[in-house]
């Protein structure tokens, strides 16, 4: 019986011809991070547990991006404790204010996360590396902290539920719709402890930014992993930026699957998730109407090139709601160098939109953007639970980048083809 | 941890995520009683106030959903909660409350027995769950083996501390394997004196870093072997982690058949080692500008540029042909051919390296990428593989220039360069053209990289059989390669950093071998020179601290 890519995957770091799930492995880690909130945590234990030396300064990545440029003292200190041990350690990937982006758009640029790698983070969207065809994880900081002492970490090998989509989406259609969609058909804990293989002539289709959004939000389903196979697309990417060899691998066609869901996207409108569970999943038409306060386009799920491009194309020339905000803040000082050469950044200002530099911020209601007590956001980030992004009354809906511009533009939520 | 336990139910409903057990709004801290205070704030204003120490959290399923944060199962724990028995729970919640010491059960016949107030017992050894209030047993499922070892262990923190006790009782430190290969001429001196530099490193950083083998090289080895590259030569270079070269060659052998000769077997070297880019870095530091051919008014600024050749590719290894075309006429031709694959990886280790020289140097990165694609349909396709990785690499500045006018500008103007990236053939005119800035090729060191950080590290200088066995070659070259092997290969960029402002501080100090006498304060011997550098490595040495605790 064949094994599936994340089978394979995980085999191979296990120094074992093939794993099956349900067993315990050990596996090698190429790549093991952490930011500003789980760092300082994980540096303690590190310590605590007696452990010197970081298994091997290259692959001990380290992103200060939640509350990054520091909001307040206590955020200041937690920053502070990661740059310590970063300049400690001789950490070679640690990412200062000014280089630094949000962790999930950062490492793939800089060819640091690669196909076949296994890649775990203390942040639970580390599974956005999947979309390049690694197997990624988010772990706790404890978790975290042994894998730097070791360079290894235990998993139980997952059962793997494949997801195909065909048809042809509608135009304004995109990863992010085609998350929602599936979150919104499976349940926040769908997959819970499995991981999710996407496939599928429209997963072909997307670009290296779509793929990435699609597995960011694998663990609103509760998975351990989301995971796309390398192919040209994937290779065109990472061939230009690789910082190491890396192997690509394919699920084999008799892999066994827990289940497989087969979608037909065709005609599938955009998509929007209802307070306050990501699976509360809506078409944007039915939501039509819905006053919006603030609006984000951003996160380590939507603040990509390509998101930005969708938003500026619907916002060009147009100005935001008088009767609404509209916050966007590039994911990496890349996207936003290029989105100012390409003229996004202008098109936004324009439209009365605030542009920040790359954070975290506002996704977790940490700050540049934190909603007052009933107030509604829409959001292309990937959590709306209660009091996500601020006051605990406050509500928070999740869009693609098309809706959410559409929706600046309205104050309400609205079709992109409407405004 | 207690194995029994009792306590009060508080009792929640299905996906209680982590921004509803502590919100973000307080994990820039992770102190216990600043957590504990606001544990559930979101979800239940009242509970953080009321709770009592040991009392039971019971929730629905897929408890603990959402994020990462250790900080939500330190907050429970903080909060005073004894256990917390769920329908079922989120992955990393599940993990990190096993890892911190908070005891969970998944037990869906007990969320739905138990209200709010109820008088729970639990069992954690048996995970039976016995309600008081209402009389009523329940069985958790047990935890499986894994988990228990970690719980058994005491915790995964005193897990990873056996084993590194286990790993610091039975391994010593795993040292960078270096084949040393100190061929002909002058090389056996210069590799020396790296070698002492090296040593010096492993001194000041207070343990042995280094594994160093030799092995014949050159005419050496024809010498001693028949063959100017012997097998367990080649085989230890392959099993190395880097590989530290003098120089091979010398009229002895200038005689021999092609198979015998020196270079044969340092060409050889290189292509079993896949190496396909050729570093060559070129720094003229202003105070030793008056070696440089240039006039002052150009070079007095100094300049530091580094050169990136493709070394696989191109009219060196094409089809190389010669035919007679009638009669007394013959033709010659060089094939020069490149596939995008070669140009990509070399383009992109040039990327990287512009990227990185950046970040050091704190300014903005520049590439300038060298090509004739106003002629050759070879330049066209490097031109298009440079624009499609440039957009991987907007933080760079990328020039394309004609190999002509590269030549011009390097001569007019060096310090408009940073990063130069181009061809084989270019590589190898524009890096001596570049290298001849510097006044003096004992200064220049190189380095030959292929995938996967293995490198064949050597002065670009020759084996100047002339002054071998004098003491008098200029060891700069060899100890800035040694400088560049722990850059490139063994990870050590602090080190090697250290190593070239040594051998700047010991430059612009006057003291210098006897091609550069006509600077030098002192006039110096290769070793003497060797331990000058050696002597002002610890100024400029990284020191690294770990604290016991962060």
């Amino acid at each position: 019986m064949g094994l599936t890519i994340t089978e394979k995957i995980l085999a191979a770091h296990a120094g074992r011809e093939a794993v099956r799930p349900g067993e315990i492995v050990n596996v090698k880690i190429d790549l093991a991070l952490a930011n500003d909130i789980t760092g300082p945590v994980a540096i303690k234990e590190f310590y605590g547990m007696g452990a010197e030396k970081v298994f091997d300064r290259e692959r001990v990545v380290l992103v200060p991006d939640h509350f990054v440029p520091n909001k307040d003292i206590k955020s200041a200190e937690q920053a502070k404790i990661l740059r310590t041990f970063a300049r400690e350690q001789h950490l070679t990937h640690y990412y200062e204010v000014g280089e630094m982006g949000i962790e999930h758009a950062l490492l793939p640029e800089e060819g640091l996360a690669l196909p076949g790698q296994v890649i775990i983070g203390a942040d639970s969207h580390t599974c956005t590396y999947g979309g390049l065809g690694a197997f990624a994880t988010g772990v706790g900081s404890t978790d975290l902290a042994a894998a730097w002492a070791l360079g290894e970490i235990w998993f139980k090998v997952p059962e793997t539920i494949r997801f195909i989509y065909r048809g042809r989406p509608s135009p304004y259609v995109g990863a992010k719709d085609l998350i929602l969609y599936t979150i919104g058909q499976i349940g926040v804990d769908g997959a819970l402890y499995k991981a999710m293989e996407f496939s599928g002539e429209v997963i072909e289709k997307l670009s290296v930014d779509g793929r990435l959004t699609l597995c960011n939000m694998a663990v609103e389903a509760g998975a351990k992993n989301g995971i796309i196979a390398p192919d040209e697309t994937t290779l065109a990417y990472v061939n230009a930026r690789a910082k190491w060899p890396f192997k690509v691998y394919q699920s084999d066609p008799d892999a066994s699957y827990a289940a497989v869901y087969e979608f037909d996207v065709t005609g599938l409108e955009p998509q929007v998730a209802v307070p306050h569970l990501p699976s509360n999943v809506r078409n944007v038409r039915e939501l039509k109407g819905v006053k919006i306060d603030q609006v984000v386009i951003g996160s380590c799920t939507n603040g990509r090139l390509e998101d930005l491009r969708v938003a500026a194309q619907i916002l060009k020339g147009r100005r935001v709601h008088p009767e609404t905000r509209l916050i966007v803040i590039p994911a990496t000082q890349a996207v936003y160098i290029t989105a100012l050469r390409e003229g996004l950044i202008e098109i936004f200002l324009s439209a009365g939109a605030a542009v920040s530099t790359p954070t975290c911020g506002p996704c977790l209601g940490g700050y540049m953007g934190i909603l007052a007590a009933g107030e509604k956001c829409l959001a292309t980030t990937n959590r709306n639970f209660v009091g996500r992004m601020g006051h605990p009354t406050s509500e928070v809906y999740l869009a693609g980048p098309a809706v959410a511009a559409a929706t600046a533009v309205c104050g309400h939520i609205a079709h992109p083809e409407d405004v | 941890m207690a194995d029994k336990l009792s306590g009060r139910v508080w009792k929640y409903g299905d996906d209680i995520d982590t921004d509803r057990i502590i919100p973000a709004r307080y994990l820039n801290t992770f102190q216990k009683e600043e957590l504990a205070r606001h544990c559930l704030e979101d979800l239940d204003p009242a509970f953080a106030g009321r709770v009592q120490p040991g009392d039971i959290l019971v929730a629905g399923k897929n408890f603990g959903c959402g994020s990462s944060r250790e900080h939500a199962p330190l907050a429970i724990k903080a909060a005073g909660v004894g256990a917390v028995i769920a329908a079922s729970f989120a992955r990393i919640f599940f993990r990190n409350a096993i890892n911190i010491g908070l005891p969970i059960l998944a037990c869906p016949e007990a969320v739905a027995g138990c209200e709010t107030g109820d008088e729970l017992e639990v069992d954690l050894s048996t995970g039976t769950i016995y309600n008081k209030t209402r009389n009523q047993t329940y069985q958790a499922a047990p935890f499986p083996g894994y988990v228990q070892d970690i719980f058994n262990a005491g915790g995964l923190a005193a897990y990873v501390r056996r084993r590194l006790f286990e790993s610091q009782k039975s391994e010593a430190p795993r040292l960078a394997r270096i084949a040393v290969l100190k061929g002909d001429g002058v090389g056996p001196e210069v590799v020396d004196a790296a070698l002492l530099v090296l040593r010096q490193a492993e001194a000041l950083a207070g343990r042995a870093l280094f594994s160093f083998t030799e092995y014949p090289i050159g005419g050496a080895a024809v010498d001693r072997e028949g063959t100017p590259l012997p097998p367990a030569t080649l085989e230890g270079a392959l099993s190395s982690d880097a590989v530290l070269l003098g120089a091979v060659g010398g009229p002895r052998w200038d005689n021999e058949p092609p198979e015998r000769r020196p270079e044969t077997g340092l060409l050889e070297l290189r292509q079993a080692m896949g190496v396909f880019a050729n570093l060559r870095p070129v720094r003229v530091a202003p105070h030793l500008s008056g070696h440089s051919p240039l006039k002052p008014e150009v070079i007095a600024k100094g300049a530091d540029i580094l050169f990136v050749r493709e070394l696989t590719g191109g009219a060196y290894f094409g089809a190389h042909e010669r035919v007679e075309v009638r009669p007394g006429e013959e033709q010659a031709s060089d094939a020069m051919v490149y596939t995008t694959s070669e140009i990509r990886r070399v383009v992109r280790l040039a990327f990287q390296l512009a990227r990185s020289r950046g970040r050091a140097a704190g300014r903005r990165p520049r590439l300038t990428s060298v090509d004739k694609a106003n002629v050759l349909a070879t330049s066209r396709l490097w031109r298009e593989v440079v624009e499609e990785v440039a957009a991987a690499f907007p933080e760079v500045e990328v020039q394309h220039l004609y190999v002509d006018a590269c030549a011009m500008r390097l001569v007019a103007a060096p310090q408009e360069f940073d990063v130069i990236v181009t061809e084989n053939l270019f590589g190898d005119i524009l890096s001596d053209l570049g290298g001849a800035l510097a006044g003096s090729l004992g200064l220049l060191p190189s380095a030959s990289l292929g995938d996967g950080g293995a490198g064949l590290y050597e002065p670009v200088h020759g084996s100047a059989p002339n002054l071998a066995g004098q003491n008098k070659a200029n060891p700069v070259g060899a100890i800035l390669a040694a400088a560049l092997m722990l850059r490139h290969s063994l990870n050590m960029p602090d080190e090697a950093t250290a190593i070239e402002a040594a051998v700047a501080a010991t430059l612009s100090e006057g003291i210098h071998t006897p091609d550069l006498a006509s600077a030098a304060r002192q006039i110096v011997g290769t070793q003497a020179f060797a331990w000058a550098v050696a002597e002002r490595l610890e100024q400029f040495w990284p020191r690294v601290r770990y604290a016991a605790q962060a």
